[in-house]
């Protein structure tokens, strides 16, 4: 796929996500989406550019803000509707609600909403791969805080050391619900953390999604070649407050908007595209995300207009 | 063939790896000088380091390692030499393993066995004799198991190894030394005879009923062989959950009187479990436990008869409640059954 058909892919993925979010946003006040619900709006970049890396034999997990990982990797949006409604044709038969994602199939093995709780079992999943010799790895996705939880060391030393074919994604929003990170931590910096077990680290732009596909596809290269574990640290944007469907810019504990502006993933793929051919691929996403939403909703019998 | 409750889990543990390649061990200490109490001799020999793991000290994520390599369709068996520095890893235990199929409404099967040794007496002190089975029964997903004597603890291991549900297996210290005649067959396959969630009747007996598991099933044993005009009936539960009330209940309504012998902590326990669930059918009788008391574990032998049940406060406890004159000899008082010095009075060979 050449680069502009790939950039066309990833903007119909990534709006998919957003317009998922945003309906379920619209709707949350109305109370049928009975669940705490992470919304990934601004993280879409990190999830799309590093699923698309990925074959169905390759694994990942989760952590809470997990609806945007789980749309990369195949799971079917209607599906996730289901499960945040509660009913058992979601994903996880409607018990895991927003935060405990599962669809086996297509490589999506959970999300856990302890922030660095899945590492462990990211390792272990990564190892059963390797004693089966497939040619297949495991993405961890986690955010900046699981750092501060001690099973992360004790996961990347266990990767180390059997040479896992495992993948830490870390979406640095800079915040752990709304404390920032250097209230939260002294280390000297992420490269420091990947130097101290000698593996491969790259950082990148969660605003650019194809500096995130390029920079894992050339972790992933290395996994595979070196049998060792990498981590990929990803700048993201939370753009909406840690749990709910609205923006707390009124809280005041961060300045959002400018920053928001000038660092939507979204916006700077459509940008660099162009209008035309991305107003026609964010035109039908919406309408696609809208249906879905009414569709359910209609057939679930409550009467909300999306 | 005479075997030592060590020697019966190593030798099951043998017989499950050769049946099955999927099945891995995983944990800190099983391939080392003293082979995990002997329980895990000569298997990285022959299985090797693939199928053999030895673990750095990391409770928590070695525990999560082996969900994940459930879920991709091994069997690990997990090994934690005190049960202790398993408080390390309850978040994997408590918030993934015991929950991971119920939250994502799953029915993959999730074999994965954790053996788990608790302490008792003298020395061990506060932090490397605690008996947490009682606490870990609490949450809903686990089913944690007690085998008392060479032949359960190998039955009930095969019986974990095939559930494809996450098991903790606790072995007591005490016990590792026991020796008992075992049947060649109950180290070769699972049998009918035992079950998880399936208490046994150690003796049958028409007077009161002493319900008690693992380490106390000695100690009811060793009363009944120092009384043996006192027809007592006692019942080994074997697992603590799911719990055989069945049994407990057929018990109290044939003999009205019941005891339950704890060789845990009492506060919010087996017994109090156990009390509760029977109290609807205990009209006309009596129930009464005896456990450790609401204290910490001491490591001096001068405040070890502070915390644990010896005989003199069985024979109490029981003298006060149903009304019996049971004495025995001041030797036998404060002794135990078997002492750390592994001079053991056997209820397996007698």
């Amino acid at each position: 796929m050449n680069l502009i058909e790939l950039k066309k892919k990833w903007l119909h993925q990534m709006a998919t996500i957003r317009f998922f979010e945003e309906n379920l946003a619209s709707i949350y006040s109305s109370q049928i989406v009975r669940c705490p619900v992470h919304l990934a709006i601004g993280h879409e970049a990190s999830a799309v550019g590093v699923c698309t890396n990925l074959n169905r034999d390759d694994r990942i997990l989760s952590y809470h803000r997990c609806h945007h990982h789980f749309l990369a990797k195949g799971g079917s949006p209607k599906s996730l509707l289901y499960e945040l409604l509660g009913n058992e044709k979601g994903c996880s038969g409607g018990n895991g609600g927003s935060t405990h994602l599962y669809d086996f199939a297509n490589g999506f093995l959970g999300s856990s909403a302890i922030i660095s709780g899945i590492l462990p079992v990211g390792t272990g999943a990564a190892h059963a791969l390797k004693l089966k010799k497939k040619n297949a790895i495991v993405v961890c996705f986690c955010g900046d805080a699981s750092i501060e939880e001690g099973v992360f060391f004790e996961s990347l030393n266990i990767a180390t050391l059997w040479k896992l074919p495992l993948l830490i994604v870390i979406e640095d929003n800079d915040l752990s619900c709304y404390t920032d990170k250097k209230t939260r931590q002294a280390f000297r910096d992420f490269p420091s953390i990947a130097k101290l077990f000698d593996i491969p680290f790259l950082s990148a732009d969660g605003s650019n999604i194809n500096d995130v596909f390029s920079k894992s596809n050339s972790l992933i290269e290395k996994i595979k070649l070196n049998s060792c574990p990498a981590i990929l640290h990803v700048n993201v944007f939370r753009a909406h407050e840690h749990c709910g469907p609205d923006r707390d810019d009124h809280l005041t504990y961060r300045t959002m908007d400018k920053v928001w502006l000038e660092n939507d993933p979204l916006e700077k793929l459509k940008k660099s595209i162009g209008d035309d051919i991305s107003g026609e691929i964010i035109k039908s996403a919406d309408y696609e995300m809208k249906n879905l939403y009414q569709n359910i909703l209609e057939e679930l019998g409550f009467a909300i207009n999306v | 063939m005479q075997l030592t409750f060590n020697q019966a889990i190593r030798d099951t543990i043998d017989r499950l790896m050769s049946n099955n390649p999927k099945v891995l061990l995983m944990g800190l200490g099983i391939t080392d000088p003293k082979r995990f109490f002997g329980t895990t001799e000569c298997l990285i020999e022959k299985y090797g380091s693939e199928r053999v793991l030895e673990c750095p000290t990391s409770e928590n994520a070695y525990l999560g390692h082996a969900l994940g390599l459930s879920i991709e369709g091994f069997t690990p068996i997990v090994h934690y030499q005190r049960m202790d520095f398993m408080l390390y890893a309850f978040d994997q235990l408590v918030n993934n393993i015991a929950k991971w199929r119920d939250m994502f409404n799953t029915d993959i099967p999730l074999p994965l066995v954790i053996r788990s040794l608790v302490g008792m007496g003298w020395g061990q002190g506060a932090q490397h004799s605690q008996n947490l089975a009682p606490l870990l029964a609490q949450i809903p997903g686990l089913k944690v198991v007690a085998p008392s004597c060479p032949t359960s603890a190998a039955q009930l291991l095969h019986h974990s190894l095939s559930d494809n549900n996450p098991i903790i297996f606790t072995e007591h210290r005490w016990l590792q030394y026991l020796k008992q005649e075992i049947n060649e067959n109950d180290i070769q396959k699972q049998s009918i005879d035992w079950k998880i969630g399936k208490a046994k009747i150690r003796r049958v007996g028409n007077l009161l009923t002493i319900v008690t598991w693992s380490y106390g099933v000695v100690e009811a044993l060793r009363l009944c062989s120092l009384f043996p005009e006192y027809d007592f009936e006692i019942i080994d539960l074997l697992t603590l959950s799911p719990l055989d009330t069945d049994t407990v209940l057929s018990s109290l309504l044939k003999n009205k009187k019941m005891m339950i012998l704890e060789p845990a902590w009492s506060f919010g326990g087996i017994g109090a479990e156990l009390i509760a669930q029977l109290s609807p059918f205990a009209d006309t009788g009596k129930i009464i436990r005896l456990g450790y008391n609401f204290l910490n574990l001491p490591a001096s032998p001068l405040r070890i008869n502070t915390v644990y049940p010896d005989l003199e406060k069985i024979l109490l406890t029981l003298n006060t409640n149903f009304n019996l004159n049971l004495s025995a000899k001041s030797e036998d008082l404060n002794r135990w059954p078997i002492d750390q010095d592994n001079q053991s009075w056997n209820p397996w060979i007698l």
